[in-house]
């Protein structure tokens, strides 16, 4: 039986966490300035929910591998940059992902996404600034005898913050759509990137495709289950990246028809 | 037609229960065998002699300072007469102009010469052509003869008559009309009732023209015959309300009723219950609303203190304003009361059972902000609580028998000056003063002074709960509490009607006050004989 | 025997009286008991299936009493079955309402050991608890169902309430996929979702103070239609957010649901203390019906006043309270008074049968 309250939330300190517990912010409560800042963190790299007490005990009970977000000492400040890979079958911390790497995973489960994407242009090879405001995601599982595949929907939906091509015309729908495949090709790049080290290197599944597996084929589930990492890590996907720009900022706009 | 009634009954004021309930209940009533016994046999017989009366009432009151017996020949009959009374409490200008001139000089004037007339005859004309008195009673027991003199009537016994004649000469002390002070209201009738209960009947009967409304007249407290009346809407009220409400009265006995609170004691279900089981007020308009609703009304001689009868648990928390002021605001303000209701009973006993017991269950910040406050204060919250509390309720007890000037003066100087200083010395903390401040400002917005009062004394039960057993305790409080309430019964009707059992279209007047035009119907709970309002609209 | 009064049973008191005392114990633990059993994530239409069910034995209860109106099973199953045997029934049924009540107490005193007061004698809460369950037992059944009547929409409203401030937990792939292991294991969970309807037998004693025409047999439905929603959106939102191995590690799922979220912004943050208040109202309510029906049992078969029981009876529930030593006795006794339960709704299904072939003799 749990006493302690399960709604703790859970972080992982790389160093010393009684050195972080120790930090002195205008006489805050170091824990409370804690939460802020995990709380207040930029939505760029796709937050990490935080993850409570109560969801690590589901996920040790259901033995899913999940993401922590994890937190050092920068100087005399705190700093959240990192996430602890938690394997879920060994209830052991594995590993730690980079900025980088996060970022690219978290296409795959983020809840809310935020932040941009840097893409060129192909033709012009022009810098194309995509902010992120909405993701609609679909993970879908393959079983064919024994390979498994996932085909991962995206469509993303957002603006455009700054366009390097500086087009002297108005925009141009064409001139939209190439931007909109740049920046589709940005995106799949990123996650094709750090999925690889995923399944490469820590061989986990934190990106919940064992969900979709259990949801999809809930009978060979069962069997999949004991060997999941393996299959997860020779896992192939297919991407199908839509992007979607509803505004283009305040330059440009439509071009004119000269009859009207 | 009520007039003559009354006058009829109260010619024998003492016995006159039986044939009250006779009169009302014309209906089925069967009619009892009354006894009337030969006259003889009773000792306080009026006798024919005037001599024997006399006799008789010097032995019994006559020693008195302040009673008079004046006597004196009716006319130029050679009949002698005296009238009995008490100076003070008789009007000297009506007995002097209206009684004694005119059988001492008129009678002579008017029937010069009626030597020969028979002593029914001569009480005939005086009763019919002489006496310019309103109100003229004939009486044939010495004993009633006191009971009225002593209000202040003047009594008349004529020699060879063995009828003594009661004379309205009444010369009350009475106040005038004022707001009534427990029960003040922004918007509604200023007028209260008083301690007239004659000038009562005539309030509410000026407000509740209703040849329905019933006054029934009793005569209570052995020694001190004080007048209580019964007021309900014949055709309105439960019949079998109304003979519990008889029967209770009846049972009253005891020597002196000096305010409704006696009565209250002495009819209501539960006396252990500390709830108030019987309404009292002192608006004219709260008691023809609750005639209305098809309950009783108990008006008492001396208090301008109504009872009303049966009371249910949402009435303590409802005052006539609600209906006066837009419904919306009715409703908001019901709701802030219940409210107020609750945060008065539980608001000390739960923040002492989360400090002692629960520290856990407070938000993080709050928790901190609490701790803080609290560090270097020596008592375990309970005490703490208790003090303030109690210096709170002392403060107001003061503030309420002094003189007002001064009583205002100690409540504000008391209360800032004691929570200041309390905090000051760390003997509470600021947090509890807060508690308990708003725990005694949420009592009072309770319309009911009664149900105030309850709410303030039983959250000391809750609070000695909590800090034996944290929330636990408050549980167990709440549930003594619901146990209580569910198993009280005023007059039959269930006092935590008509939350439970529930009653739908009751639900339009509890917390949502619903616009007038709505509540078409009168309480279910009451069992009116007539459930349409007549006075809606369709 | 006290004389039954007059006044009956509206058809809404009875429906309040009997969703009281479905609603009770089994509220925190249900998640758990279902999907351990079950293993998937279906088990609230374990729950719903076995809702209906017991509708159905309710109505047949409910049939059964309305053959004897004004009588409690203790007094028509010897008319139906004959006085030995009608006897022997009323004893099982007195025995299994007994270990029932001590069951149940022990329950609340063991809750309040460990979410409300682990330092306070679980002797001292069990016979605070007693008193004020005699307190309100004395009253008589109409007390009672003003009683319910002021609990039962308190415990809805704040039910509901917090389990829909819980809905930020929520994620529906927990439940999913719906039937992915077929409908074998929901099958499997029926039985061990039949312990929170446990309470229906309440029918055959209730039917005794009411009339026993069509609206009781609605207001008996009703009366367990309520608690299955109820406990349906309990088992659907916990499940959805504690996922089905959460559920099967916790032996409280529901307290440990609420305990795992915090809502800032609000006058609380934490909403367990709300669980627990409307849970001890809720089994009290459970306790006094038990209780109820008990003493009025034993009044029956002795021809004897209620208040000599009510207050002989107390002992004999103190010490059979206490009698488990630790949280597994408890759950190994609660399983114990399932299969007793299941075996008096057989028995009431039986004396249905014996009774229409009487009628039609």
């Amino acid at each position: 039986m749990i006493i302690i309250r399960a709604s703790c939330v859970v972080l992982i300190a790389k160093g010393q966490a009684k050195d972080i517990f120790e930090i002195k912010v205008d006489n805050e409560i170091p824990v409370n300035h804690l939460l802020d800042v995990a709380n207040n963190q930029d939505k760029d790299r796709g937050t990490l929910s935080e993850v409570t007490l109560q969801k690590m005990l589901d996920h040790f009970a259901s033995e899913e591998s999940f993401l922590v977000q994890s937190v050092m000492l920068d100087g005399k400040k705190v700093k959240f940059e990192e996430a602890a890979i938690i394997d879920g079958k060994k209830k052991k911390l594995i590993g730690f992902l980079n900025d980088k790497e996060l970022e690219g995973l978290s296409w795959f489960f983020a809840k809310e996404k935020g932040g941009t994407v840097v893409s060129r242009d192909p033709k012009t090879n022009q810098m194309v600034v995509f902010s992120v405001k909405k993701l609609e995601r679909e993970i879908q599982p393959k079983m064919q005898g024994k390979r498994i595949s996932f085909d991962v929907k995206l469509k993303v939906i957002g603006q455009i913050e700054e366009d390097r091509r500086y087009p002297k015309q108005n925009f141009e729908l064409s001139s939209i759509q190439q931007a909109e495949k740049a920046v589709a090709a940005e995106i799949k790049k990123k996650m094709m990137t750090s999925l690889s080290t995923l399944q490469s290197k820590y061989k986990t599944d934190v990106i919940q495709f064992g969900t979709a597996m259990r949801i999809q084929y809930p009978r060979q589930w069962q069997q999949l289950k004991q060997r999941w990492e393996e299959e997860f890590s020779q896992a192939s996907v297919n991407y199908d990246i839509k992007v979607d720009i509803r505004n283009y900022g305040t330059i440009g706009g439509r071009k004119q028809k000269s009859d009207s | 037609m009520r007039k003559g009634k009354i006058k009829k009954l109260e010619t024998k004021p003492i016995r006159n229960k039986e044939k009250e309930q006779k009169k009302i209940e014309q209906s089925s009533e069967v009619k009892p065998t009354e006894k009337t016994l030969p006259p003889q046999e009773h000792p306080d017989q009026i006798k024919d002699k005037l001599a024997d009366n006399l006799k008789w009432i010097q032995k019994e009151i006559g020693n008195n300072a302040d009673i008079s017996i004046r006597e004196f020949e009716i006319g130029k009959t050679g009949v002698s007469a005296a009238i009995i009374f008490i100076e003070a409490l008789s009007n000297q200008l009506v007995i002097q102009q209206q009684i004694l001139k005119p059988l001492m000089i008129d009678f002579a004037n008017v029937y010069p010469n009626q030597k020969q007339l028979s002593s029914t005859e001569l009480k005939q004309k005086i009763e019919n052509n002489i006496l310019a008195v309103s109100k003229i009673q004939e009486i044939k027991r010495l004993s009633d003869l006191y009971y009225q003199v002593l209000k202040g009537a003047t009594a008349l016994c004529i020699d060879g008559v063995p009828i003594a004649l009661l004379l309205n000469t009444q010369n009350e002390k009475k106040r005038n009309i004022e707001e009534p002070i427990t029960e003040a209201l922004v918007r509604g009738p200023r007028i209260g009732l008083t301690e007239h209960i004659g000038d009562n009947a005539a309030i509410l009967r000026q407000r509740l023209s209703d040849n329905n409304l019933i006054f029934l007249e009793y005569k209570v407290g052995k020694r001190t015959q004080k007048t209580l009346y019964l007021a309900y809407i014949k055709d309105l009220v439960n019949p079998e309300l109304l003979s519990e409400v008889k029967k209770r009265i009846e049972k009253i006995e005891i020597d002196d009723l000096p305010e409704s609170g006696y009565v209250e004691e002495l009819i209501k279900d539960n006396y252990l219950s500390p709830f108030p089981q019987v309404q009292n007020t002192e608006r004219p308009d709260r008691v023809v609303g609750a005639l209305l609703e098809g309950r009783v009304a108990i008006l008492l001689d001396g208090t301008p203190f109504v009872l009303i009868v049966p009371v249910t648990f949402s009435m303590m928390l409802q005052s006539p304003e609600d209906y006066y002021e837009n419904w919306i605001f009715g409703t908001v303000i019901r709701a802030l009361r219940y409210a107020a209701a609750f945060v008065s009973l539980f608001l000390p006993s739960i923040y002492i059972s989360f400090i002692s017991f629960h520290q856990g269950l407070i938000p993080t910040t709050l928790a901190i902000s609490i701790a803080g406050t609290r560090e270097g204060v020596p008592f375990p919250s309970f005490i703490e609580a208790f003090l303030m509390e109690f210096a709170i309720e002392v403060l107001r007890e003061a503030g309420l028998r002094l003189p007002r000037p001064v009583g205002q003066t100690v409540g504000l100087v008391g209360g800032l000056v004691i929570g200041q200083a309390a905090v000051q010395a760390g003997i509470v903390s600021p947090i509890m003063v807060i508690v308990v401040a708003l725990t005694a400002i949420s009592s009072f917005a309770i319309p009911q002074y009664g149900a105030g009062l309850v709410l303030r004394l039983l959250r000391f039960g809750g609070m000695i709960l909590a800090s034996l057993f944290g929330l636990f305790g408050v549980i167990l409080f709440f549930l003594i509490l619901s146990i209580h309430f569910v198993k009280l019964k005023s007059f039959g009707v269930p006092y935590a009607a008509p939350f439970v059992p529930y009653r739908l279209s009751d639900f339009k007047d509890i917390i949502y006050r619903a616009p007038i035009l709505q509540m078409k119907k009168r309480p279910k709970m009451m069992q009116v004989q007539n459930p349409k309002r007549k006075g809606s609209g369709s | 025997m006290l004389p039954r009064s007059k006044d009956q049973l509206t058809p809404t008191q009875v429906a309040v009286i009997v969703c009281s005392y479905l609603l009770g114990s089994g509220t925190l633990s249900l998640p758990r008991v279902v999907t351990s059993e079950v293993g998937t994530p279906d088990g609230w239409l374990s729950v719903l299936i076995a809702g209906f069910l017991f509708m159905w034995l309710g109505y047949i209860m409910a049939k059964l009493g309305a053959y004897f109106p004004g009588k409690t099973i203790y007094e028509f199953g010897e008319e139906i079955v004959g006085k030995w045997l009608g006897l022997l029934i009323s004893i099982f049924i007195i025995v299994y309402f007994l270990s029932e009540l001590a069951f149940e107490t022990r329950m609340l005193v063991e809750i309040t050991k460990t979410y409300l007061l682990e330092n306070t004698p679980r002797e001292v809460t069990l016979a605070l608890f007693l008193f004020i369950v005699v307190y309100i037992v004395v009253g008589g059944i109409h007390p009672i169902a003003r009683l319910f009547g002021i609990f039962l929409p308190i415990t809805i409203i704040v039910l509901v309430f917090i389990l829909l401030l819980g809905l930020k937990l929520f994620d529906i792939n927990q439940l999913r996929p719906f039937m992915g292991q077929g409908i074998i294991p929901v099958i499997k969970g029926i039985l061990p979702s039949t312990r929170v309807y446990l309470g229906i037998e309440g029918i055959l004693i209730i039917s005794a103070f009411t009339q026993n025409g069509k609206p009781f047999k609605k207001a008996v439905l009703a009366g367990i239609a309520l608690p299955m929603l109820l406990y349906v959106m309990v088992m659907i939102i916990v499940m959805g957010s504690l996922s089905v191995e959460g559920v099967s590690i916790r032996i409280f799922p529901t307290i440990d649901f609420i305990r795992s979220y915090e809502i800032e912004g609000l006058l609380f943050e934490r909403f367990e203390t709300l669980l627990l208040t409307i849970w001890i109202l809720q089994i009290f309510t459970v306790i006094v019906s038990v209780f109820y029906v008990l003493v009025t049992g034993l009044a029956c078969i002795f021809h004897k006043r209620e208040h000599a029981f009510i207050y002989g009876i107390l002992p004999v529930i103190y010490i059979l309270s206490l009698i488990p030593r630790n949280m597994n006795e408890v759950s190994l006794w609660g399983d114990w008074n399932n299969q007793y339960f299941l075996m008096l709704c057989g028995i009431s299904f039986i004396l249905l049968l014996i009774q229409k072939i009487r009628e039609k003799r």
